[in-house]
């Protein structure tokens, strides 16, 4: 296995234990939606302290290169992409990997101690792959009842008081934080199904290349429109990222 | 006599109540008429889509309250900000706004809208929370509410989508742009942006 990459994913968390515990500040920031006293809430208030940048020099370079990368490297095979697939298939497969990903969400959630959402998760599981074709469609789209916002190792972290750190734009898969990084490698590689394959299994490399592309490809057009609506790009994105954040620890 | 005098009143008061909108039929009355001119056939040809364009910013005039949306896009810095300065941010702030929401719902092809649940924080705040459903993906939109007086009709003053709120995400630019320049910079900014 992975066993250096496993290795650096705990050094980075480890690091991040010790240096970073105090960026965790309680003051109720994770009902962005359900503020009571709006007078002071939201005049005065300065994203600056819940949103650290302490890497932003790098950030902004790597967030050009991202922006680059997708701009003329990913469009264009993003165009052959959505015009060989119709966007039934792309949600299809969309829908086949969030359900393939399953024991990261479930692990979680009992990390957490989240019994109901492990519930949830486990019976949207179930009735997914065997009615919905291994989850290629979502038979549980419309049963409200089995929503649950997903979990991951990031949230769990936060969830035992480890603050972001700092805002941390990783090459290709974007916006992200310290933390969340740390979350993202222990979810990657111990916590999904495609990592438990051997080494030299024959579809581990294409399947993740093409989960990765086709959850890039479906949110590109969302992207764009960010990127046109803007003043600074990379600060509405970091804002949108740690908003995003904020509220699946909330919940 | 009595019985005339009560049912007047009974009269009066229940047509004194539906005058004001709640929060949930202020926007649904909004998006109904809004999806009715997307969905009007006599606009569909490529040379009424000015009318179309003109007749859907009128529906979203009334919409957003500009001065409640602009301080809070500012937040701190709207006290930087001269009287001349502010009414102009709030003109460019509210074309801007009006601008992302029709952009928006140009776009629309049959999505349903579902109001879920109406939360009056006070007499003069509420939130309505709403699920958009399209082909693929639902999802959640909640508007927020403000009005200076209870006999006054509703405004909303921010949009959340997928629990990511419009106005702190301008919030956060403009306080980037305003860290290291004046606010007649963003005003340049700003004129640009809307005029484009």
């Amino acid at each position: 296995m992975n066993n250096r990459l496993l290795l650096l994913g705990v050094l980075i968390c480890t690091v991040l234990l010790m240096s970073g515990c105090a960026g965790k500040k309680h003051s109720s920031p994770s009902e962005p939606a359900l503020s009571t006293d709006v007078q002071t809430e939201t005049y005065e208030e300065d994203e600056g302290d819940s949103q650290p940048d302490a890497l932003e020099g790098m950030n902004r370079k790597v967030f050009s290169l991202n922006d680059f990368f997708l701009t003329y490297a990913f469009t264009p095979l993003n165009t052959v992409y959505t015009g060989f697939f119709s966007p039934d298939m792309r949600n299809g497969f969309s829908n086949f990997y969030t359900n393939l990903t399953f024991p990261a969400r479930f692990v979680n959630a009992l990390l957490q101690g989240k019994f109901v959402k492990m519930g949830q998760e486990t019976a949207s599981f179930a009735l997914n792959t065997v009615f919905g074709m291994g989850g290629f469609f979502k038979v549980t789209r419309n049963m409200d009842a089995l929503h649950a916002s997903p979990e991951d190792f990031g949230q769990t972290l936060a969830f035992y008081g480890l603050g972001h750190g700092s805002y941390f734009v990783l090459p290709v898969a974007g916006p992200s934080s310290l933390r969340d990084t740390c979350g993202l490698l222990v979810d990657a590689l111990l916590l999904h199904p495609l990592a438990w394959l051997q080494a030299g299994a024959p579809y581990r490399v294409p399947m993740t290349v093409h989960e990765a592309g086709n959850t890039i490809s479906a949110s590109l057009p969302t992207y764009n429109a960010i990127k046109a609506d803007s003043f600074d790009h990379y600060t509405s994105l970091k804002d949108i990222y740690f908003q995003h954040r904020t509220s699946l620890e909330g919940q | 006599m009595k019985r005339i005098l009560f049912f007047l009143c009974f009269f009066l008061c229940s047509a004194g109540v539906a005058a004001i909108e709640t929060p949930t039929q202020f926007i649904q009355n909004t998006v109904d008429s809004v999806i009715s001119v997307l969905t009007d056939e006599r606009y569909a040809a490529p040379e009424a889509q000015d009318e179309k364009y003109t007749q859907l910013a009128q529906i979203v005039d009334d919409f957003f309250d500009a001065q409640e949306l602009s301080r809070r896009a500012l937040g701190q810095y709207w006290r930087l900000f001269t009287p001349d300065q502010q009414n102009e941010f709030q003109t460019l702030f509210l074309d801007l706004i009006k601008q992302v929401y029709l952009k928006k719902s140009i776009t629309y092809s049959g999505e349903k809208v579902l109001y879920n649940q109406e939360m009056l924080k006070s007499d003069l705040l509420a939130e309505v929370a709403t699920t958009l459903i399209a082909d693929a993906t639902n999802t959640s939109i909640i508007y927020y509410m403000i009005r200076p007086t209870p006999s006054t009709p509703w405004k909303v003053y921010d949009v959340s989508v997928e629990n990511v709120s419009l106005i702190k995400n301008y919030r956060s630019q403009f306080q980037s742009i305003l860290q290291n320049n004046p606010p007649e910079k963003l005003l340049a900014i700003l004129r640009e942006k809307t005029n484009e």
